[in-house]
């Protein structure tokens, strides 16, 4: 894999972190309100920034994820002065005990009506999370977004292509990856957000804003 | 009165702006520690009189520091600062003993609120 030797200078150590705690704070927020809903305690990692090349990054992905495909992704994109995609992995399994925690789920349904219902939990705690995390990311930098209609990928091997369409091989993708795991009812995953070289200068100049109140 | 204030985050950016939001006039000498391992070793030694603590952190998380220096001194005032704002979190740290709960990111007010209910804490605690 292609390591950016010039990513500091792209994306410095001290922007990297001003992301880490935006992040932090957003998905903080992000999971507190699905736990308004679901009345579930969420376990949250601290985010990673990383800097890969377009041509890496569905690699990058796939070395991130600790869970044995497949893996259920439901994927967002969302456009404005930030451009990106956001991804939430679950691993298989998972969408039963979501579609259980939603209350949705009822016994002896045929399966066609089991899949529907337990794909709708996947894309609804998807979008939950993916909207609250980045409304509230650009809320704290002051911006707004909008957002194409989540999209449920359930794949041993998930492509990545629409992401990689979007960012193009030639671009830097900033990635943020979060961890979290809902506690007392075995459902981990991950949160991935990644946006590309345009949204860069974008990104940083808003970064800066963000610390001159402080 | 408010002589030692130790700041555990893993996080320099929320360290920096938290130190902004604490009150000009303060005159306190400053421990930081980037883990809850860390921070329950400068809590021994440094003893402050005042903890800031973060949650979500590497090594030891904020939730197992708070309940290990509570250990170590059971009227310790540690401000719990996260971004993690789940009811069942503040419920739980608010159990476990914290003395207050801030979200992340902080304002100059909620900080020097904080500070000064410490501060009064701190005088009661001397009181009887």
């Amino acid at each position: 894999m292609t390591i950016l030797k010039d990513a500091n200078v792209l994306f410095s150590e001290e922007e990297k972190s001003i992301l880490q705690e935006v992040m932090n704070i957003s998905f903080g927020n992000a999971v507190a309100e699905l736990a308004e809903i679901i009345d579930v305690l969420i376990r949250l990692s601290v985010p990673s920034v990383t800097l890969v090349s377009g041509k890496d990054f569905q690699r990058d992905l796939a070395n991130k994820i600790e869970i044995t495909p497949p893996y259920n992704s439901i994927e967002q994109s969302f456009s404005g002065k930030l451009n990106g995609y956001v991804f939430m992995i679950f691993p298989e399994g998972s969408e039963k005990k979501l579609t259980a925690l939603l209350g949705d789920y009822q016994e002896h349904l045929d399966p066609v009506e089991e899949t529907r219902l337990e794909k709708g939990a996947l894309i609804e705690i998807g979008n939950i999370l993916t909207g609250a995390c980045v409304g509230k990311l650009v809320d704290v930098l002051d911006e707004n977004v909008s957002f194409t209609p989540p999209r449920l990928e359930m794949a041993s091997s998930p492509s990545w292509q629409t992401p990689l369409n979007l960012i193009g091989q030639e671009s830097v993708v900033i990635s943020v990856k979060t961890e979290f795991k809902f506690m007392a009812h075995d459902i981990n995953g991950y949160f991935f957000l990644i946006t590309n070289e345009e949204s860069l200068h974008w990104f940083k100049k808003a970064l800066h804003t963000f610390m001159e109140q402080f | 009165m408010l002589k030692k204030i130790l700041i555990v985050d893993d996080s320099p950016v929320a360290i920096r702006i938290l130190k902004v939001c604490l009150p000009p006039e303060l005159d306190v000498e400053f421990m930081e520690a980037k883990n809850g391992a860390e921070g329950l070793e400068c809590f021994k030694r440094f003893k402050p009189d005042l903890t800031f603590l973060d949650l979500t952190m590497p090594v030891m998380d904020g939730f197992e520091a708070l309940e290990e220096m509570l250990k170590v001194d059971n009227k310790a005032l540690v401000i719990i600062v996260s971004a993690d704002v789940q009811k069942q979190v503040v419920d739980r740290v608010m159990s476990l003993g914290a003395f207050l709960m801030v979200y992340k990111p902080p304002s100059r007010n909620t900080i020097q609120a904080a500070v000064n209910k410490a501060v009064a804490k701190m005088q009661e605690m001397r009181v009887s």
